[in-house]
């Protein structure tokens, strides 16, 4: 497919004026974004503020009604999802790991069923990326006899497995004790030096800092401020942001 | 060596000696209460009473030999009705030269049983053997291509039961989760379509479904078609038994977290794949208790087929009760009959008991 080409030219993702409603609710309010290849950004904002409906839009688990979204050159016009969906990886806050299928089997079961990788290369690719997440020696457990952050980890190497574009993240450390938080994040960095492109949804404000190009802070479904982490953190222009930034930065906590 | 690392040697748990360990048994849960030792003691005398009593007249001074009437104790059970027609109940009027596609056909059903029980089975060969069997069954009892046909109306007794209910169940399960599966889906027609059906069959007895097929198909038939009265009982309960099943299936796909499917989803899986390699998995492991009594049902519904004219095994026992031959001897008959639905249920439940164990075996 044409897709590969397109990349290197232009942003991976662009969004623009993006409005989505759930009923009556307006809750994306004219997003316009674009993510450059191996740009690493955050999303943070308040709950309810529409971070994971936006970031679901772009792997099309939502569905948008107005503006265009365009992911690796292609615009998103509900054909073709699952072609879209492999080049996307997404990490979700609950892991959603399928309990009925080893870690190993989670792992290549996505590569055989959906790639048409043979087994032999599935099992290789998967023992690999399980290594690069420190869970080889756990290939044959069920996602049941493992913690928290082992799940959370292996969440990443079976998105990886399927070698995509961009990585999505929606709170993948939220649900997790904070001795697990780390090693998550651990993960997550390496990722970024490798060059992935990512867009996480995250309040861990420390990764921010260090790993992000551009901080986003959305409020009440919009975006209403964006920077590099550097001037995002220590002159944010908006008094919202601020406010924001006074609540999870003061009190070590997330905003309610 | 240093106190700290110093670590205190395994211990076997205390072993008490059988005598002990019965007694206490008895204590505790025979005679743990005055009230309780009261229903113990009364039981224990009402066992005491008829389990003699019953197995006089069952086996001790039952009859076994002979060949007519005047053989039978007129104390005690005479099961000279079902040996002397041993052949008809299993048979029924199958021509005695080609008994032996029964026994084939009855041994193919059997061993997709034994084949499930082998846990690594190539799971292709085994799906594959599923579905030949119910087509395999049909064409050896029917006959056709190479075998001699053999006429509806000469079925009868075990034969149907076992043809009915194993045909039925491999054909109900697959229908049942395509029902369920239509009827969670995003296109309204096919959700209508599936809806409808469900509620439809669901709202109405089997017993008037089976009248329908026997005499109202006829109807809609230009004449001189005939539909074979066997086939059209194995459709309704097909058809009757998935309705059921489906609504088993959907409560299960309801209760897998919605984060299943879009885990599946943003991995790319389509709608198929994501049901077959990830939803329907989970949801069949749950719901093999449930499932698997729908199958009982479906077993004991096979003799509901004897009210359009098949004589299933019940409608032989019946007209053996009522032959002049064997007149007054209903109890043993209808003795065997519980016994032998009784075996054959009781078989499925303890399967189903054995799969569930082994998934849950299997998961942690
Ligand atoms: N399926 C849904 N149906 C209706 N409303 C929804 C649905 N999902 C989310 N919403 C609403 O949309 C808004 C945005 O939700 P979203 O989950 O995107 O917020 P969020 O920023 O991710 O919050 P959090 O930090 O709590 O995860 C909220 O007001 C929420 O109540
Ligand atoms: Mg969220």
């Amino acid at each position: 497919m044409n897709i590969a080409n397109h990349t290197d030219v232009g942003p991976v993702v662009r969004i623009e004026n993006l409005n989505k409603w759930y009923g009556q609710t307006h809750v994306l309010r004219d997003i316009s974004l674009s993510v450059a290849p191996g740009e690493k950004l955050v999303i943070c904002g308040p709950s309810g503020s529409g971070k994971s409906t936006l970031i679901r839009c772009i792997n099309q688990l939502e569905q948008h009604q107005q503006g265009t979204i365009e992911v690796l050159g292609q615009a998103l016009d509900g054909k073709r999802l699952e072609q879209l969906r492999r080049q996307v990886g997404m990490c979700f806050q609950s892991f959603n790991l399928f309990p009925h299928l080893t870690v190993l089997k989670n792992c290549t079961l996505p590569q055989t069923a959906n790639l048409g990788v043979p087994v032999a290369e599935a099992i290789e690719r998967a023992l690999q990326l399980l290594d690069k997440v420190k869970m080889r020696d756990h290939a044959n457990k069920y996602p049941s006899q493992l913690s928290g952050g082992q799940q959370q980890r292996i969440a990443i190497a079976r998105a990886l497995c399927m070698q995509p574009r961009i990585m999505l993240f929606d709170e993948p450390t939220s649900a997790l004790d904070p001795e697990m938080i780390a090693e998550v994040l651990e993960v997550m960095t390496g990722l970024a030096e490798d060059g992935m492109t990512m867009i996480c949804v995250t309040h861990e404000m420390g990764f921010a800092r260090k790993v992000a190009d551009r901080v986003v802070f959305m409020d009440g479904g919009e975006i209403i401020e964006q920077a590099p982490p550097s001037e995002f953190f220590h002159s944010p222009q908006s008094p919202r942001t601020q406010r924001f930034l006074n609540q999870i930065l003061n009190h070590g906590a997330q905003p309610a | 060596m240093n106190e700290l690392t110093h670590i205190a040697p395994a211990r076997l748990p205390p072993q008490a000696t059988f005598a002990v360990r019965t007694s206490r048994w008895v204590r505790q849960s025979m005679f743990p209460s005055v009230g309780h030792s009261l229903l113990t003691l009364v039981v224990l005398a009402l066992l005491a009473w008829c389990i003699p009593k019953a197995l006089n007249w069952l086996v001790l001074d039952a009859t076994f030999v002979g060949s007519t009437r005047d053989a039978c104790n007129p104390h005690a059970a005479c099961w000279l009705p079902v040996i002397e027609r041993w052949n008809l109940f299993v048979y029924g009027f199958y021509p005695e030269a080609q008994r032996w596609r029964v026994n084939l056909a009855f041994l193919l059903a059997v061993g997709a049983f034994v084949l499930l029980f082998f846990k690594r089975l190539d799971r292709r060969a085994l799906l594959a053997y599923l579905v030949m069997l119910p087509l395999l069954m049909w064409w050896l009892l029917k006959g056709g291509a190479g075998l001699p046909g053999v006429s509806s109306t000469q079925f009868a007794g075990m034969t149907v039961t076992v043809m009915l209910g194993t045909i039925g169940m491999i054909f109900a399960l697959p229908l049942g989760i395509l029902l369920a599966l239509g009827r969670r889906s995003k296109k309204p027609v096919i959700r209508l379509l599936c809806v409808l059906y469900i509620e439809l069959v669901r709202s109405v007895p089997v017993i008037s479904l089976l009248f329908m097929a026997s005499l109202m198909i006829q109807l809609f038939l230009p004449p001189g078609v005939a539909f074979d009265i066997l086939l059209r009982v194995q459709v309704v309960l097909i058809l009757f038994t998935a309705a059921y099943m489906a609504e088993t299936v959907r409560g299960g796909l309801q209760s897998l977290p919605k984060g299943q499917y879009e885990a599946a989803q943003a991995l790319g899986f389509g709608y198929w794949k994501t049901m077959g390699h990830i939803i329907l998995p989970q949801v069949l492991r749950q719901t093999i208790p449930p499932l698997l009594t729908q199958f009982i049902g479906l077993f004991k519904e096979t003799t509901l087929v004897m009210v359009v004219g098949v004589l299933d095994i019940v409608g032989i026992a019946s007209s053996t009760a009522a032959s002049a031959e064997w007149a007054g001897h209903d109890h043993e008959i209808y003795i065997f009959l519980a016994l032998y639905f009784f075996i054959i249920c009781f078989a499925l439940s303890r399967y189903a008991r054995h799969l569930e164990n082994h998934l849950e075996h299997d998961r942690s």
